[in-house]
Parts: C-alpha cells; structure tokens; sequence
C-alpha cells in the first residue's frame, strides 16, 4: 500500500507537466489562386502566436508576427518567386484581419509576373520552432476548394496548370491520429486503464470495437452537424474517465468493506464536488462532475453483478464513451476553416482511424509482452501490476479532471 | 378451441402484460438509470448545439449575404430614394438593380469588418463616432422644448443673446526706443503718455498731443465706426478689453504693450445690448438643442467610460 501510494505521488509529478502540456499546434491558410494573383489568409491561434512572438502584448504581436508570415509564406511560378505587393495606405505587404476571437488573421496578395504554368506554394512557418506543427490549407483554384496540409516535411505544394489540385488522400489524416493518441499522455493512461481491466484476449477485441463503435456513433453525430463539442471539456472529462476506470479497478481488487467504500466514495467525492461548483455558480463544471458522480454509481452498482463473471459489458461504456469523444478532437481544430460537416467526414474518418490503430497498439503491444513474459515466469504478479496502476492512474485521473474543469 | 392465430395473439397479449407488470430487476435498473443520467448530464456539460445555417429567407428581409439579413424595409426605402418613385410604381428591374447594389454594399461592408476597417482607417473612425453620436441624440430630437425651458435657457445664458455693439476709437502710440529717442526707457515714455493723458482730458487735441509728445496712429484701426469683434481682431485682447470699457469722448490711462505705450481715445461708443427672448427664439432653440446633445453625447461617454479598462502610459494623461 505505501509503495502504491509512493507510485501515484510520482505519477501525479508526471501529470503535473502534462496536464499543463501545450495543445496541438495548428495554423489555417486559405489560398485562392485567380490568374496572376493568389491571395493567402493566413490564421493562427492566439497560443501559437505568443509561442512565436514571446510578447503578450496584442499590438506587439501582430507586427511581429504580419513580418513574421510574410518571411515564411511564398509562391513560386516557373522558379521564379512571385512578390507579395503592397496594399497601400501604410498597411504594407501584410493586411492584418479580424478573424475572430482567439485566432490572429492576414492576408497577403502574392503577384507572379505572368500568368504561371504551375504555382508552388510555399509555408514555412512554425515548423522551425515546433516539427509536429500541422497548416490546414484550403486552396481555391477555378471555384473549387481543395482541403491539405502542410506538415514539416512537405512545406510546399504544387498546383498543377491543368485540372484541379488533387484533394489529401487518408494518409496524412491517419498518421496526424496516430500521434494524436500517442502523443497525448491522458489517452496513453485511459487505454492502459483499460488493459488492465482486461481478463482475457477476446476481452481486448471487445474493447477495440467498443472504441470503434464510439468513434463510428462520433463520426454519424458529426456528420449532421447538429452538435458541437467543447473541447476543454473534453480534455476534463477523460481525466474523469481514467479516475472511473481506476476506481473500477479498484473496486474488483478490494474486498467487502474496502469495497463498499470505493463503491460510494468515489461518486459522494464527486457530488460533493459537483456542488461546491455549483455553490461558485460554475455552471458547466458542475455539470461534468455530477455526470461523472452518476455514471460512477452506475457503473461501480453494475460492476456488482458480474464479479463473478469477470469483464462485463458495461466496463465497455467508457471505453465507448472514449470513443466518441476523441472523435470530436479534429472538427474542433478545423472550426476556424469552417467546413460543412459533410467535408469534413473523410477527414475525421482517415484521423480516427489513425487514433485507433494508435489505441490497439497501445492496447496490444504491453499485453503481448506480459503474456510472453508470464510465459517465461518474468512478469509480475497480476495483482501487483493492478494495484500499482490502480493507485497511478487514479491520482493522475483525479488531477486531470480537477486542473482541466476551469481551463 | 380457436384458431391458431387468435391463440398465438392471446399468448402474446398474456406475455406482453407479465413483461410489463413483472418487478424489475432492481439490481440493474437502478444502475442502469444512473449511468443514463450521467450520460445526459455529461452530454449537456460536453456539447452544445450548432449554429444552423439559415437556408431560407426569412420573413421581413429580402435577402441573406453571408447569413446576414438585408431588411425588406431597407430595401423599400432604399428603391424609393434612388427612384424617386413610391415603391409600388418601381418596375423589376429598377428593384433587380437597387437589391443588386445593395448585396455589393453588404459584401464590401463585410470585407471591411474582416479587415478591421474600423480599427485602422480615420475616416470609417470619424463616421461610426458620428453615428453613435447621433444615435445617441436621435431621441432627445423627438422631443419638442416647451416655451418654459426655452425661457429658463434663456435666463441662464443671458449674455450670448446680445446685439452686436460698435466703437470710433483712435489708438495713439508712443514707441519706445525709436529713432528720435533712443534711450528713452518704457517708464519715461509711460510718464509721457501720463501727461499726454493729462492734456487730452483737458481739453488738448489729439493732433497737439501727437505732435507734442511724439505720439503716432498705431495703424490697428482707422479711425471708422467699428463692430466690436472686428475691433477685438484689430486691436488685440489687451486694448479691446480696455477700449470696451471706454464711453463716448473717454480717454484711457496708458497701456504698455509690445510695440510701446498706447493711448485710446474713445469718439463714440455704442455698448452691446441684450436681446429679448421674443428676438432672440431662434437662436435659444437652436443652442437649447445644442445644449442637450452635448449633454447626451457626454452622458454616454461617462457610460463608456464606466464600463471601460483604459490604462495610460507612465507620464500621459488625458
């Protein structure tokens, strides 16, 4: 127990860094190319913009920054650069917009000196000073809007004479999942939970197609565009969902008194939470931590009835839950670009999917190397493992839930 | 014995009420409808509902740019004034034509907000200042001041009500330092001017004293009947404030000033005189209103200014 408990003090040191760790880094540009002219937009978010600049100051950052984008955006025609012209009065060569709240917007006009064969557009900024920093272009040529990106390894792109720029195939999509969940250490956690709870090999398919499941209902919800997520939320509410799937775990490893007492104190800690929110008239936190206090008590009540039987149906829940929930992360970051929800239903499906391939590696890989080492006698005792992860991922949960619910 | 199919519906009629009176299984009911209510609790905290894009018109405009509405009644106003025309006697495509501007006029507005024109450009600044003002006095204008309060402004402002006065004044100087004097010191030529005084209030004209004493025409005036604020202009605020005193044959003390001691020798003076209200009603209506949207207009600021975080830099101040 007190080697338990030194366990989820050095988890909750690690949690501390990541519940604070920066969120992805992305940026918007919009190029519309007509004739001898493409004009860009260029949008970033205010935390990019104060990671580039270093100043907080707004006015500071703009005039930075406009230098900033025009040293970094280019378009090329025939290997010749194609100036970016002045737009008069004193604006310069960098229009600043308003765009929103929360995002920094430009514009720049880019004049080739004839009308070009083929464009190569160019954008080099940010993936200096962060590799896995991803542009979300649309480009605009004839009337039709073509959804890329820009990655640190391809900053440019080419814009044939002929015929429309190809749309991005799934690859790029699946691979920005793929480090969406490998990346993101609360995934890595949630997942882990989750193999741990895990009795037995057809166990894990179960788990697989319950994420599956939750990210395919996530991907027909999208598609109506009748909701939207909030993502901050979000990121609270998988800290939730680690802290129930501990205390899932803790419940079965526990005898009878101990039990009844993660039973009902895990969801009494949660609404007793839930109204001192609600005291501090935090509406929206409130509403997380009594949905967290009933799916708790339901889950905790239900896990009761198949003790006996080991995995049961409902411990899929928030797994799917899980799901369904990741599944909202890529249509948050494309809201500045404004995509009808239908557009965006091949990009969500091809960063999904990349999640998930990233969630069963994560599920499968350590669960084949403590098979193999329970094979050759090496691996730990099971209950040890449970009950270490257990206290881990319980600290760790409660910490994200509680530093995420005002953020 | 019945039919099979009335059997097999009694069965199943019989089935469907034990299903339904059976007790439930309270061991997975209950947690089943808190795991239920932790969902919508979670799905109201997690999500909100998306902004729909308005496809259809909607009544009372006439079209959407961007899902920005253009008012029908903008639209009638508008066709009406470029037509000159009541808007039932406009033709289509006169109507085609006006909604067709007015679209453009959306569109360009719409750019101009993305570019932040009202942040960066003077003269969108000067115009949405003006409008707000405006709009701020647009419901004090509805409001017609009785006769009373015209009368009360009246009484307060009594002395901007005046008809204009005039004044005949002959503006002697005597420069200091001048040719014919060189050492001569701004006291010597004060106690010069003190006996010229002294002469021309004794009767002595002013040609005797010019020559006398060495005294010439300033040139600031000509010697001609004068309104008072062209003599003000010509005369400077120090002689006028002087001069004004002055009644008809009044000969001033002696007044230094920069190019040396003056003398005002007053011909005729008619002082400024108040007008009564009867005369002056127009000019009360129209400095009452004035009055009242300079009151309005600071009354918003102060409202703005209440509600605002303004931070100056070290050492300014406003």
């Amino acid at each position: 127990m007190r080697r338990a408990t030194l366990i989820a003090g050095c988890g909750l040191v690690l949690a501390w860094h990541a519940a604070h760790a920066d969120t992805a880094s992305v940026s918007y540009s919009t190029w519309i190319v007509s004739g001898q002219n493409v004009t860009l937009r260029y949008v970033l978010p205010i935390a990019e913009a104060q990671r580039l600049t270093g100043v907080e100051v707004p006015v500071l950052t703009v005039s930075k920054l406009g230098d900033y984008v025009l040293r970094h955006e280019a378009v090329q025609a025939g290997g010749q650069d194609c100036p970016a012209i002045d737009q008069g009065y004193d604006l310069g060569k960098v229009d600043p917009l308003e765009v929103g709240p929360g995002l920094y917007g430009f514009e720049i006009f880019f004049r080739c000196p004839e009308t070009p064969d083929a464009l190569t557009l160019s954008n080099g900024a940010l993936f200096a000073q962060v590799p896995t920093h991803v542009d979300f272009a649309r480009i605009e040529q004839g009337g039709r809007f073509v959804e890329r990106l820009f990655t640190v390894s391809r900053q440019r792109l080419r814009v044939p004479e002929i015929g429309p720029l190809p749309a991005e195939g799934l690859g790029p999509y699946l691979r920005l999942g793929l480090a969406h969940t490998l990346g993101s250490p609360e995934r890595v956690c949630l997942l882990l939970a989750v193999l741990l709870l895990v009795r037995r090999g057809r166990d894990l398919a179960s788990t697989l197609a319950a994420l599956a499941a939750g990210y395919g209902v996530s991907l027909l919800a999208q598609a109506t565009g009748l909701i939207l997520a909030r993502v901050t939320a979000i990121d609270a509410f998988v800290g939730l969902l680690i802290a129930l799937l501990a205390a899932l775990l803790a419940r079965r490893a526990t005898q009878a008194p101990v039990r009844a007492v993660v039973t009902v104190g895990w969801p009494a800690l949660l609404l007793l939470l839930a109204l001192l929110a609600a005291l501090w008239h935090a509406r929206q936190p409130a509403l997380l931590l009594l949905a967290g206090a009933l799916l708790s008590v339901g889950l905790l009540a239900a896990s009761s009835e198949v003790d006996a039987r080991g995995w049961a149906v409902h411990e899929l829940l928030p797994v799917g839950l899980f799901g369904f929930l990741d599944g909202f992360v890529l249509p948050a970051m494309l809201a500045p670009l404004e995509l009808a929800p239908r557009a965006q239903v091949p990009l969500v499906f091809g960063y999904d999917a990349g999640a998930w391939l990233a969630a069963a590696l994560v599920v499968t890989l350590p669960a084949a190397a403590f098979v193999l080492l329970q094979r050759r006698q090496l691996a730990p005792p099971r209950s040890l493992v449970n009950d270490l992860g257990t206290a881990c991922l319980g600290g760790i949960g409660t910490f994200w839930l509680l530093s995420r619910l005002h953020s | 014995m019945p039919p099979p199919i009335i059997a097999t519906e009694r069965r199943l009629t019989s089935e469907l009420i034990r299903t339904l009176t059976r007790r439930p299984q309270r061991s997975w009911a209950l947690p089943a409808c808190s795991v239920a209510l932790g969902l919508i609790a979670a799905a109201c905290g997690l999500f909100r509902p998306a902004v729909r894009p308005v496809s259809a018109v909607p009544p009372g405009y006439v079209a959407l740019v961007n899902q920005k509405g253009i008012l029908m009644s903008d639209f009638i106003a508008q066709t009406q004034t470029e037509t000159s025309t009541s808007f039932a006697d406009t033709t289509p495509a006169e109507r085609d034509r006006v909604l067709h501007e007015m679209i453009d006029e959306e569109l360009l507005v719409q750019r101009g907000l993305v570019l932040d024109l009202p942040e960066t450009t003077t003269e969108v600044r000067d115009t949405m200042a003006s409008a707000v003002n405006a709009q701020v006095e647009a419901p004090l204008l509805a409001i017609a001041p009785t006769d009373a309060q015209l009368h009360a402004f009246y009484d307060a402002h009594r002395a901007k009500y005046t008809t204009g006065g005039t004044m005949t004044v002959h503006d002697l100087v005597l420069h200091v330092g001048g040719y014919e004097n060189a050492d001569q010191s701004v006291a010597q030529a004060e106690t010069d001017a003190a006996d010229a005084v002294y002469q021309l209030r004794s009767g002595a004209s002013i040609d005797y004293v010019m020559e006398h004493f060495g005294f010439v025409d300033s040139g600031r005036v000509d010697n001609t009947e004068e309104l008072d604020f062209a003599a003000q202009l010509h005369l400077g605020a120090k002689l006028y404030a002087v001069a004004s005193e002055l009644s008809d044959g009044e000969i001033s003390d002696p007044i230094v000033d920069s190019d040396g001691v003056h003398v005002l020798v007053m011909d005729q003076r008619r002082p400024p005189r108040i007008a009564d209200f009867p005369t002056a009603r127009n000019q009360v209506y129209s400095d009452y209103r004035d009055a009242e949207n300079r009151r309005a207009r600071e009354e918003n600021l102060r409202i703005l200014r209440s509600e605002a975080t303004i931070l100056l830099a070290p050492g300014e101040s406003e």
